[in-house]
């Protein structure tokens, strides 16, 4: 959990942006009509990234798509108090 | 209130009218009760947010002003009193609004740079999308949708 919560806080310090929290979703319930988690490490940074592939064309159709995997992702987790 | 009052006529009398139209409209936008504001300042500062290429560390396209002034009109276009949306941006660098009940209950609209929207809401069991373009009404068919998920 904490090594999740390092790759946050370092994209976020990057872009000199504020982490507020995260929201997490296990790759099988990626699995919604056609989209399936893959692994795609981004190394030496974020060696456990993934990406969701098999997304239809039509921008409508990634919307839906997106809005299931929201429910799938349930709710936003603050950072623990002191990780930075 | 319906935003639009479309005067056809050219006479003074019709002028008068249309003048006195758009000043009570403005006087409600005023109001605290229907005052679009908060919704201004938020697209506001998604915009500000996300103009930049790579705004999200992963390649995302900035959110141009055209489409920024886009998704300003539909925020004017939204009947008063409406309840106001949350703002967002997209990595293709639409922006978005959002209306949101519970998780299974939300619809969300993507404005682009020609003025297409496209739009898809979760409304329990159902999943209904499309796209359409958007000059200076917002399509009956998509106020319908928001209707259905803020009344839920």
């Amino acid at each position: 959990m904490d090594e999740i919560w390092q790759v946050g806080h370092s994209i976020a310090s990057e872009l000199g942006r504020t982490l507020y929290g995260r929201a997490d979703i296990r790759a099988a319930s990626c699995n919604i009509e056609g989209l399936r988690a893959v692994a795609r490490p981004i190394p030496p940074k974020n060696p456990n990234h993934a990406e969701i592939e098999g997304w239809p064309a039509k921008i409508e159709d990634k919307k839906a798509l997106a809005i299931k995997l929201a429910v799938a992702a349930g709710k936003l987790i603050a950072p623990p108090p002191g990780t930075k | 209130m319906s935003r639009t009052t479309k005067i056809n006529g050219f006479s003074e009398a019709d002028q008068i009218v249309a003048d006195a139209s758009h000043r009570n409209y403005r006087r409600f936008t005023e109001l605290e009760t229907f005052t679009k504001q908060p919704a201004y300042e938020e697209l506001w500062e998604r915009w500000q947010e996300c103009k930049e290429p790579n705004w999200d560390g992963y390649a995302a396209l900035p959110v141009e002003q055209e489409t920024y002034n886009k998704a300003w009109r539909l925020l004017e276009a939204l009947p008063l009193g409406f309840p106001l949306p949350s703002a967002g941006a997209e990595p293709d660098g639409n922006l978005t609004l959002e209306w949101y009940r519970h998780p299974r209950w939300t619809v969300s609209v993507s404005i682009s740079p020609d003025g297409t929207l496209h739009y898809a809401a979760l409304l329990g069991t159902e999943d209904p999308r499309g796209s359409c373009p958007f000059f200076d009404d917002i399509p009956e068919s998509l106020l319908f949708l928001i209707r259905r998920v803020i009344r839920a």
